[in-house]
């Protein structure tokens, strides 16, 4: 009988074993004919299928529309953007995208705005050309990562905007080696955030806004930041805040330890301004930006020794990706002969 | 990892400061002293210094350091007191450790989450030491990838504070590509992992070259879509996404031998149609027939038929064809059965290239090969291959139009026929490449089974054209700077290429030659300073056709003497300040050093025009010694001054002068007459501002009075009168009086019968008005001259004499009389000065008449033969105590002197609802004036004019008007010498002007009479004093200037006086 009840419980243990999930691979894309498992977030979403810790492939060249919203711990993973080279086109969410669950987010493209409401999200190497926002008070949205994201505004908006400056809600949000950019006059790059984390950025801001806008004991280090605000790059209300070693326009008495790498509003003192992707944004030679971040290292996304270095065309790290695809047209006596270059993200 | 770790924890203790507190001792000086351990009693310990001074509760506070010199490591105690006056104070004892350096003997680090003081990971270090540096490695066994918290802290005597950094965590491990996998949309896009897998060695970057992909079991036909991934233990790539057409391409074989289900190969005819209509045939196919071998197929049923019809139509649609080839012969027998199917079959022949191999239908053979040949290229003239389109197949009819191109250029083809394309002679006449297109028809039976085109593109020829040159390119035998000369032209029709040659020939006659081909339209040449060069182009076209054009240019080169002279005219023209200088200093000789002169090859001077470059001063004297110069622009600039002609004398070749527009004054000797264009106009005239004058004070101002007729010369400038081509100053051309500004004209001077005359005279300027006679032709047209204008008053007609007849002409332009003639002057008949002219003004000018002798009348009375007033216009007369008219005219109003008369004595017997009489006394009688305010005239006949009261009374002057102004003769009868001897002196005496000369006639001889003679504008001209009168003509030279009534005045020695009116033509 004992030896009987030992085989029940190991058999319980096996029934129980094969019950843990296995991380799932989930296609997304809104044309049908392509075979993917899902036309878009919400369908997966709303799919029993889809559980936490699945990931969600954006398939190439898929366009995403309608307001999403992620309620699954995913990861969803996008094709990168930026880039003309690829024998694929990039995936685009052309939408806004409401993250109501720790998700992750990594190499996506999207025109909408990106709306964090949940703890923990890491929204990396992304390309979000309508801001990120979590303005509600009342969500809590604490500790979200933007690693090596793209994040720009149309005019008149803030580029990352969170629920208050003394808000805990959107408290402790860490933003490494990106690129921030907003427009617009009475706009900021960065606002109503409490104990945020800012390092290695490039910041910017194209017309008479602030970078940094109602800021509670922030982290603003090893940043290149450049704002056409008449008051050059003073964060405003930036209360208790740490501002040092930041590549920066204009002397500021109120933040003295940064280096002044800009002497007027012209981008072309610090980085490379043209070639995307490439050499974007990278630091032109004998930029004061070098050597000016804390430690000794460079300001700016691409910094050596900074945490997060910045990675181009937003390819998702340990993906493959590929470089070229010489497939032809039609078979050749029958037969069909590719040639393929793949590489695999590391950096 | 590693991580240096800075060690600073360790006590240091030589010296232990000390604080005693002494209360209230009396006295102020006290005493301290101190010992460690043991008590050498009081006053043997050591003393320490001490403050004299207490504070406010008397109480000392003394602070000290105690030396620890000498003591070994432990515990030990201190003892201190202090002594005033006599009394030692109670001993107080410390407690000091004496303790060796202590540094840290560990070090503990954790990741992320504190473990507790002890409890993190330990790393020794050497103890006794004062490391400032530890290395050591620190494990990051057991951590994820990502950024986690690493802390350090040291223990010494107790632990330190905890340190914190954020690190990275990577591994080393190289992720790899350990995945490839493909699917084809027939495949039903299987998950990730389930598709073809590509078989490769795992890398982190993967190159696969023509990697062949599996075709699913019986193939793909149409258009499939490939999808390739990869994988890494990330995840998995975006895919690739291409989409390969299957249809039937390449190469096949058709061979029964071969065993079935060999790759590429057809058994039979009817496993090839099934094959090609089921992947469909939209490439050109070529299918190899094993030599010697027939292959047969029955097209009769319907799918056989329809198999044939798939192949057809993907071949119309792509274009395909399919060629059969074996290598020395094969047969393919196609047979069917109606007359749809054949058609069926023989449209799949026309699709069909056949090579060694016969192809048969219904036993008919049947070869569209030709139809591969679908253009000829030929060139103008040259013959075409005939094309045996009858041997396609005996079955069909070939029949073909010609269809020419919009350009219709091509000559000499054949326009439609059926068979055989014949070979013709065809031509191009155009310059571009065009052709005719046969349209052939090939039909069974009436049915049009295909039809092609069939070009044949004859290539133009350009022997008949020619190269034409555009800009910029040197004129032919030009002049070109040295440096670059660019040659341009257009392109020549259908030409490929230009062959260019240029010739250079130095001074001493050495020629070089240089010949390059290309297809570009314009070449450079470097031009020498001293060569000369002849540049041919030939186009050359198709089927070797050229055509050619060739030009020549010279280097520049300037002749020093011409340079000289140039040097001369700049110097004296004031060439630094001109807007474009000449460089006679420039290191290379150029064209363009000179700007505004042309040069000839020979470097000669041929034109200079420097309009407008700001030329100043005056026009040198001295010789321009410029031989070859024709044109001589100098217009627009600031010259004054005169013409000297002696500068021009040298240039012998000069046939344009342009002087226009400067400020040039005269021309006081005659130019050369080489010139036959030569333009002085608008002299002080401002170039573009039509009312804007230079300064006119070198001209000087022209004292000039209106009259109707001037003499040729009124006062104007040489350069006015200046006629070059008879050489002298007898240029008459027009002239408009205009105001200061030019912006108004009041009249106009006109020549003609060797006089100037006023025309279109509107004048209402006051007297002296400083004015502008402006030339408006000839030379000098537009250029000006100041004059100062002045008028007779109330000589309305302008002839210098203030008479009835300018009574009548004020009436005539009061009451606007029609058929009113001559000039009017407003001005001079404004008499009333207001701004009308009325009534008023023709009471003052009657009374202005009055006013003045009326000399000529008189004199006319006094003179008058009997012939003479038998011939005036009327007669004058007393009859009957009244003075009587009688007139052949209309007289419309009368100056009237009466001898013997007063004017109380006179009564006027015409109507005085029209008629008005204004009188004034004389010395011999009285004077009446006679006119009509409401514009009537006396009638032709006789009319009493006046009652006279006075038995005496007689007329013995009149003058008369007629409704025109007109002057009528009026001949007086009745009268007397009234103690003027000059009715003898005007019987004797008659005068006239002929060419310069004053004719007086004479019938007796007086002496010492002197001769007076006025102008019509009232100027003494010339006056003999005691001159002598001798019977018949007397003659005097005078200066005739203008047209008009001159007077001439004659006084007798006896002083009487006598005035004679010459009218001059």
């Amino acid at each position: 009988m004992k030896k009987f009840l030992q085989r029940v419980v190991l058999v319980a243990v096996a029934m129980a074993t094969a019950q843990v999930a296995v991380a799932e691979s989930w296609r997304i894309n809104n044309d049908t004919s392509k075979g993917a498992h899902f036309v878009d977030i919400n369908a997966a979403m709303a799919s029993e299928l889809v559980k936490d810790g699945d990931v969600l492939y954006l398939d190439p060249g898929a366009n995403i529309t309608g307001d999403q919203t992620i309620t699954k711990a995913v990861t969803v993973i996008g094709t990168g953007w930026d880039f003309n080279d690829k024998p694929y086109s990039p995936a685009t969410i052309s939408a806004n995208l409401y993250v109501k669950s720790q998700a992750t987010l990594t190499g996506i493209k999207m025109t909408g705005k990106l709306y964090p409401q949940y703890n923990n999200i890491v929204i990396q190497r992304c390309a979000i050309y309508n801001g990120i926002e979590q303005a509600d008070a009342n969500i809590e949205s604490k500790y979200v990562k933007i690693i090596n994201c793209y994040v720009e505004v149309p005019t008149r908006y803030t580029a990352i905007r969170g629920a208050g400056t003394s808000n805990t809600a959107t408290q402790s949000w860490e933003i490494y080696n990106s690129y921030i950019s907003s427009g617009g006059n009475g706009t900021h790059s960065v606002h109503y955030l409490y104990q945020p984390v800012i390092v290695n950025c490039i910041m910017y801001c194209d017309w008479n806004g602030n970078l940094f806008n109602n800021i509670t004991n922030g982290t603003i280090k090893n940043n290149i930041l450049l704002s056409y605000d008449s008051g050059g790059w003073i964060p405003a209300n930036c209360s208790g805040c740490s501002v040092i070693n930041n590549c920066v326009y204009g002397a500021n008495t109120l933040y003295p330890n940064n280096t002044v790498g800009f002497t007027s509003r012209d981008f072309s003192q610090v980085v490379i301004q043209a070639g995307a992707g490439g050499s974007w944004m990278q630091l032109i030679e004998g930029s004061p930006a070098i050597g000016a971040g804390e430690g000794g290292i460079d300001c700016g996304p691409y910094a050596k020794g900074s945490l997060y270095p910045f990675v181009t065309y937003g390819m998702p790290k340990h993906i493959p990706y590929f470089t070229e695809a010489a497939v032809p047209a039609q078979p050749t006596d029958g037969k069909v002969k590719v040639s393929l270059k793949i590489v695999n993200q590391n950096d | 990892m590693s991580k240096p770790i800075t060690n600073r924890w360790g006590l240091r203790g030589w010296l232990i400061a000390m604080c005693m507190c002494c209360s209230a001792i009396a006295s102020a000086q006290i005493q301290l002293e101190y010992y460690w351990d043991t008590d050498p009693g009081y006053g043997k310990a050591t003393a320490l210094p001490v403050s004299t001074d207490a504070d406010e509760a008397g109480t000392y506070q003394v602070t000290f350091e105690a030396s620890t010199a000498g003591l070994t490591v432990g515990l030990h105690k201190i003892g201190m007191r202090a002594l005033s006056a006599e009394y030692w104070s109670p001993t107080i004892f410390g407690y000091v450790i004496i303790t060796e350096n202590i540094y840290a003997d560990r070090i503990e680090y954790f990741w992320d989450e504190d473990p507790g003081y002890g409890q993190a990971t330990q790393v020794s270090i050497a103890t006794g030491d004062d490391p400032t540096t530890v290395s050591f490695e620190v494990s990051t066994a057991g951590l994820s990838e990502g950024v986690h918290m690493l802390s350090f802290r040291s223990y010494a005597a107790g632990w330190s504070p905890t340190l914190s950094y954020l690190v990275r965590v990577e591994s080393d491990e190289l992720v790899l590509i350990d995945a490839i996998e493909y699917y084809w949309d027939t495949d039903g896009h299987p998950a990730f992992g389930q598709a073809r897998q590509v078989t490769f060695t795992p890398a982190n970057a993967v190159e696969l070259t023509d990697l062949e992909l599996e075709i699913p079991a019986g193939g793909l036909t149409g258009d499939r879509t490939l999808y390739i991934r990869a994988h890494s233990k990330g995840g998995w790539s975006p895919f690739v996404e291409r989409t390969i057409s299957f249809s039937a391409e390449g190469n096949y074989t058709l061979d029964e031998t071969l065993a079935a289900g060999t790759a590429r190969n057809f058994r039979s005819l009817s496993e090839m149609f099934t094959d090609f209509s089921t992947r469909g045939a939209t490439s050109d196919i070529t299918v190899t027939v094993r030599n010697g071998a027939t292959f047969a197929y029955d097209a009769s049923s319907e799918a056989a038929l329809a198999m044939v019809q798939a192949v057809v139509d993907d071949m119309q649609e792509w274009g395909g064809r399919i060629t059969f080839a074996a290598a020395s012969g094969a047969t393919l027998n196609l047979t069917c059965g109606t007359a749809e199917q054949l058609q069926v079959l023989q449209a799949f022949a026309t699709h069909v290239n056949l090579q060694n191999v016969t192809l048969n239908i219904n036993g008919a053979a049947y070869d569209f090969s030709m139809l591969d040949i679908t253009e000829e290229q030929l060139c103008s003239g040259s013959t075409s291959t005939p094309r045996a389109w009858s041997t396609i197949s005996s079955e069909l009819t070939i029949a073909w139009t010609a269809v020419p191109t919009s350009k219709r250029y091509v000559k000499g083809y054949t326009a439609e026929g059926t068979g055989d394309l014949p070979a013709m002679t065809l031509t191009n006449t155009g310059a571009d490449y065009d052709q005719i297109d046969y349209h052939v028809t090939i039909a069974k039976d009436g049915t049009e089974l295909r039809t092609f085109v069939y070009s044949l593109r004859v290539a133009p020829s350009i022997a008949t054209k020619t190269v034409n040159f555009t800009s910029p390119t040197p004129a032919d035998a030009a002049v070109v700077d040295p440096g670059t000369a660019t040659v341009a032209w257009s392109a020549v029709g259908a030409a490929t290429s230009y062959e260019v040659t240029v010739e250079s020939t130095a001074a001493d006659g050495t020629v070089e030659s240089t010949v390059t081909e290309q297809t570009a339209t314009s070449v450079k040449i470097t031009v020498a300073t001293g060569y000369s060069y002849i540049y041919k182009v030939r186009a050359i076209g198709p089927c070797d056709n050229t055509a050619e054009s060739q030009r020549s240019f010279t280097a520049f080169h300037a002749n020093a003497d011409d340079v000289a002279a140039l040097r001369m005219l700049y110097d004296a023209c004031g060439g630094t300040g001109w807007s474009k200088q000449w460089l006679f200093d420039a290191e290379v000789m150029k064209s363009t050093n000179y700007p505004g002169v042309t040069f000839n090859a020979e470097g000669r001077v041929t034109a200079i025009n420097v309009t407008a470059y700001g030329l100043t001063g005056t026009l040198p004297t001295e010789a321009l010694s410029l031989p070859a110069l024709t044109t001589l622009n100098l217009s627009r600039n600031q010259l004054k001054g005169g013409v000297p002609a002696s500068m021009l004398t040298p240039c012998t070749a000069l046939q344009t002068l342009n002087l226009s527009y400067n400020q040039l004054t005269a021309v006081d000797e005659a130019l050369p007459t080489s010139i036959t264009s030569l333009d002085l106009g608008y002299q002080h005239r401002v170039y573009g501002a039509s009312s804007q004058l230079h300064d006119l004070a070198p001209l000087g101002t022209v004292e000039m009075a209106l009259a109707a007729t001037y003499g040729q010369d009124w006062g104007q400038s040489t350069l006015m009168k200046y006629h070059h081509t008879a050489h002298n100053w007898s240029a008459t051309p027009t002239y408009e009086l205009r105001s200061a500004t030019l912006g108004e004209t009041y009249a106009r001077l006109t020549y003609s019968g060797g006089y100037y005359h006023l025309a279109s005279l509107d004048y209402r300027q006051p007297q002296d008005a400083e004015l502008i006679m402006a030339q408006t032709s000839g030379t000098a047209n537009g250029s000006v001259q100041p004059v100062r204008v002045t008028f007779v008053e109330a000589d309305a007609n302008v002839d210098q004499v203030v008479d009835v007849r300018d009574v009548q002409h004020t009436l005539n332009y009061v009451v606007a009389a029609t058929g009113a003639e001559g000039l009017f002057c407003w001005s001079a008949a404004n008499t009333f000065a207001d701004a009308l002219i009325n009534i008023q003004d023709v009471v003052v000018t009657v009374n202005h008449v009055l006013d003045h002798t009326n000399t000529v009348a008189q004199a006319r009375a006094r003179r008058m033969t009997a012939v003479e007033r038998a011939h005036a216009h009327g007669r004058l007369y007393v009859e009957d105590g009244y003075l009587c008219l009688t007139a052949d005219t209309a007289v419309a109003a009368l100056d009237i002197e009466l001898q013997g008369a007063s004017a109380t004595q006179v009564r006027l017997l015409l109507p005085a609802a029209d008629w008005q009489m204004a009188s004034r006394a004389t010395d011999e009688g009285v004077r009446l004036v006679v006119f009509s305010p409401s514009g009537k005239t006396l009638p032709v006949g006789t009319t009493k004019l006046l009652a006279l009261r006075a038995e005496k009374a007689s007329p013995i002057a009149a003058d008369a008007a007629d409704a025109h102004a007109r002057s009528l003769t009026i001949g007086v009868e009745g009268g007397n010498a009234t103690g003027l001897d000059a009715v003898q002196l005007t019987e004797a005496l008659t005068a006239r002007m002929e060419d310069g000369t004053l004719y007086v006639e004479s019938n007796v001889e007086c002496e010492a009479v002197t001769l007076s003679l006025y102008d019509p504008a009232g100027r003494l001209i010339v006056q003999y004093a005691d001159a002598t009168l001798h019977t018949g003509d007397n003659t005097w030279p005078v200066e005739q200037a203008r047209q008009g009534v001159y007077l001439l005045q004659v006084r007798m020695a006896n002083g009487t006086t006598d005035v004679i009116r010459i009218a001059t033509k």
